[in-house]
């Protein structure tokens, strides 16, 4: 609520932006003792790393949609700030100009009938597992339904169809629109990996205790037309049907020797110049081999350096067997959670937090920005941190021209169906009709990402024409993606399929979509679109930064192409020490019972303290082995 | 570090039976006391001129039930709710909380009406939530009449009292209420609910790591 009371006026550091480099260096500056103000033009943190619900990113588009009245109400200077000699207005952008193509669309119909509300009620007693799930779910249910209706949702959620059993036309506009704030749709997935920096970081600053995470399930991989596993863990190599026994020792000594440190050198001699693809090629690895290995493990392409891909096969296998069977975690929530994890950090150290609070120009003053001018004040820092999207165009040498292509679908089940609800990290390698690789992440409902029944699908890659023309065909490729006009449909698909449910409990039949037969019970069927939205959105992270820019004004990049959080991490590091070279960028937060307030006297030892180390308990053993093993 | 286990004494320290986790948010306007009542139920400590809490992530306190040890983690609003910039962050996965006002503030008690609607609609629909009229000590200054947010909280289904962090009246008492009215099925010493994620920790020297407490 901007400027119901006006804020102080001096700081250490202003930051503007609650994007994720800007909400760690909010952190790592107060986490030093500076005086932090952390504001934001947005009702919400994250800008654009944010997670919303399908209420809320409604009105994301609608802000994309209406940049240019956002932006032209940046140019009427505040009149109440006064300028001294000397001193430049330096006007500021809206972060909705870094976003284009907004494209989002229904897949499905609005409303249906009654009819189906009573076919899913009853379907919901024909199944005894299917109650006991509903149970759970209703009451760790996270839906936000009036108290006064508690009752009425319980009975609503029992009529929500199960993860394996839901059929498209089942599902309508209303229904989903009607459980609309379960969903934390993601502007910038990003997977961590369980021994990068960002969860290093996290761990080490203790900013770990505040948000939760789930480990990525599978890993797969695009090949012959399929979706295939890629073998991860030990149990995948023996699960996989796609690897002969002499594959797998093929691969086990190729990883091994990719991890053999001490022999890098004289293993790789010769390859300095060449591709990670000759490599692989010299050890005569299967074509499926080399295949899981170059695409999906190192994440490559045909061009990528030899020695860059024995890198990424290393960060990889790294971080294999810490948190579960693949390398990769997710934030519960969403990924927009990380940047509110600093940003609660930065307040617990006694950082000032005002969204809703536009800056609209820097005052600038030689090579320095020595005011911020927001909500008609003059606010003065040492240090001045912003978002790249928010900077005008004369502080780049060359404006960012590549992008991001994104996609979210929203689907009625899992890509690949398995037993537990997955969480799925897929990589598309490049193709004849896409030059650059897509990478995918399914996440289901039990990550708060989406109401249950449901999945998110999040496609992203570089920008090279539009992001739906850039990913369409690849979302093909796993998902039925019908362009039909909703008003084609009617209430008899949906009792037709209701019924073949009803009929084939088993899971494997009722994958089939209704409608389609015979055919229908032995083809597996892809999940069903029954939402989209695209957009494109700069890449600043390679932006070259014009001498015009003010020494202490520092701009960090929005999200950039790569999987993880490294990018962020090691910028916002990086303009730490630019800042305050000689202190410790976010060193550990003391734990709740290591807080010592004025007059507290220690007590003897209690050993309830540690409960929340028993909680935490390791890894069975089994769980998380490594690929890596003896012959 | 050396005072790691200062937290757990207070009311009562007996562990037994099983042992629910549960996280508690406070929330209110700024200075109604949000944070005195959270020292004065972990620490046993009232600072007329208290500070706000900086460092604290949250606090820990343990209250025991029959069968039954409750262990609050005690989430603070670190001032982020003073210009209305609170992170959903906050509120995911609470089980409870308390929405605090001042006796003599009535515009502290209409706050506390925005909190409670705000919960209903951002929180968990199982969420415990408590109403607390605190500065009860200062009952000469009352602006917010006792019945008037009895019925209040009787209409919208929250526990209610009136506290004061600085006599300790109803302060261990809300909590202990809270603790009562909590499902502790299946909650056995899970971090949050048995749905959740996991909490990265600290490894050890070697590769060991935390694990999800729900395998």
């Amino acid at each position: 609520m901007a400027a119901d009371s006006d804020l102080p006026t001096n700081y250490d550091v202003i930051v503007i932006g609650t994007g994720m480099t800007e909400s760690i260096l909010a952190a790592a500056a107060s986490r030093v003792g500076k005086q932090v103000l952390h504001i934001d033009s947005n009702e919400y943190y994250g800008g654009l790393w944010s997670s919303f619900n399908l209420e809320n990113l409604n009105k994301w588009v609608a802000d994309c949609e209406n940049k240019e009245t956002l932006s032209s109400d940046l140019d009427d200077p505040n009149s109440d700030v006064k300028i001294n000699n000397g001193e430049d207005f330096v006007f500021l952008r809206s972060q909705a100009t870094h976003v284009n193509n907004v494209d989002l669309k229904w897949h499905i119909p609005k409303k249906s009938g009654e009819i189906k509300v009573e076919q899913w009620s009853r379907k919901s007693q024909t199944s005894d597992e299917e109650e006991q799930i509903e149970e759970v779910e209703v009451s760790e249910s996270s839906s936000t339904k009036e108290t006064s209706t508690r009752t009425h949702t319980n009975s609503e959620s029992e009529k929500m169809p199960s993860t394996q059993c839901t059929q498209n036309s089942n599902w309508t506009q209303e229904d989903i629109m009607r459980e609309y704030r379960r969903f934390n749709i993601d502007l910038a997935p990003k997977l961590l990996f369980a021994r990068g920096s960002l969860v290093e970081l996290l761990i080490s600053s203790n900013i770990a205790r505040y948000t939760e995470f789930h480990a990525v399930t599978r890993v797969l991989t695009w090949l012959d037309g399929e979706l295939n596993v890629v073998p991860c863990s030990r149990a995948d190599v023996f699960a996989t049907r796609h690897v002969s026994v002499v594959e797998k020792r093929m691969l086990m000594k190729l990883l091994t020797t990719c991890m053999d440190t001490e022999n890098l050198i004289q293993e790789f001699q010769g390859f300095d110049t060449k591709t990670f693809l000759d490599y692989l090629k010299s050890k005569r690895l299967t074509a499926h081999l080399l295949h899981y290995v170059l695409y999906a493990i190192a994440m490559g392409t045909d061009s990528t350096p030899c020695m860059e891909g024995v890198e990424r096969t290393q960060r990889f296998l790294n971080s294999l067997g810490r948190y579960g069977n693949t390398p990769f975690l997710w934030p519960m929530y969403g990924t927009g959670e990380l940047p509110q994890a600093f940003c609660r950090l930065c307040a617990v150290f006694g950082g000032t937090y005002c969204l809703q609070h536009p800056a609209k120009a820097l005052v600038v003053a030689d090579d320095r920005c020595v005011g911020v001018v927001s909500c008609g004040q003059r606010l003065a820092a040492d240090h001045v941190v912003m978002s790249i999207s928010q900077a005008p165009s004369n502080y780049f040498d060359d404006s960012p021209v590549s992008g991001i292509s994104r996609a979210v679908f929203i689907t009625n089940k899992s890509i690949m169906p398995a037993e537990k609800e997955p969480l799925t990290f897929l990589q598309f390698p490049p193709g004849p009709n896409h030059p650059n690789p897509v990478t995918v992440i399914e996440v289901g409902p039990s990550t708060h990402a989406c109401p249950k029944g449901l999945f998110l699908v999040h496609m992203t890659c570089k920008q090279s024409k539009s992001a739906r023309e850039d990913l369409l065909e690849i979302a093909e490729h796993i998902l039925t993606v019908d362009d039909v006009n909703p008003s084609d449909y009617d209430i008899t698909t949906g009792t037709q399929s209701t019924q073949t449910v009803k009929q084939e409990s088993n899971f494997a039949h009722s994958e089939a979509r209704g409608g389609n037969g015979d055919e229908a019970a032995t083809v597996r069927t892809k999940p069903q679109v029954l939402w989209s939205m695209y957009f494109d959105c700069l890449e600043t992270s390679k932006s070259n930064l014009s001498p015009s820019v003010p020494q202490n004004l520092h701009l960090c990049s929005g999200p950039d192409l790569e999987l993880d959080f490294e990018f962020s991490v090691h910028q916002a590091e990086k303009i730490f020490k630019q800042m305050y070279p000689d202190l410790e960028f976010l060193p550990r937060a003391p734990d709740p019972e290591e807080i010592v307030i004025e007059g507290d006297s220690p007590e003897g030892n209690d050993q309830e303290a540690n409960l929340f180390e028993l909680v935490d308990q390791e890894d069975p053993p089994s769980s998380g082995q490594q690929v890596i093993e003896n012959p | 570090m050396a005072n790691r286990g200062g937290a757990a004494q207070r009311p009562n320290s007996q562990t037994q039976g099983k042992i629910c986790q549960f996280k508690l948010v406070l929330l209110g306007e700024s200075a109604v006391g949000k944070s005195s009542l959270v020292l004065r139920f972990v620490k046993g400590q009232f600072h007329e001129y208290q500070e706000s809490t900086i460092g604290a992530a949250f606090l820990t306190q343990t209250v025991c039930l029959e069968d039954t040890t409750v262990k609050f983690e005690i989430w603070d609003t670190a001032g982020q709710e003073r210009y209305h910039s609170l992170a959903p962050m906050y509120y995911r996965g609470a089980q409870a909380a308390i929405i605090v006002y001042d006796i003599t503030n009535m515009d502290s008690f209409g706050r506390a009406k925005v909190w409670v609607k705000e919960l209903q609609r951002q929180a968990s629909p199982n969420i415990v939530i408590a109403l607390a009229g605190n500065k009860a000590d200062l009952a000469n200054s009352r602006a917010v009449e006792c019945d008037e947010a009895q019925a209040y909280a009787d209409e919208n289904g929250l526990l209610f009292m009136e506290t004061s962090a600085k006599t300790a009246k109803n302060v261990n008492e809300i909590f202990l209420a809270i603790a009562k009215k909590l499902p502790k099925n299946e909650q056995v010493s899970g971090a949050g609910s048995a749905n959740q994620g996991r909490r990265l920790v600290e490894s050890d020297s070697s590769a060991k790591t935390a694990g999800n407490c729900c395998k």
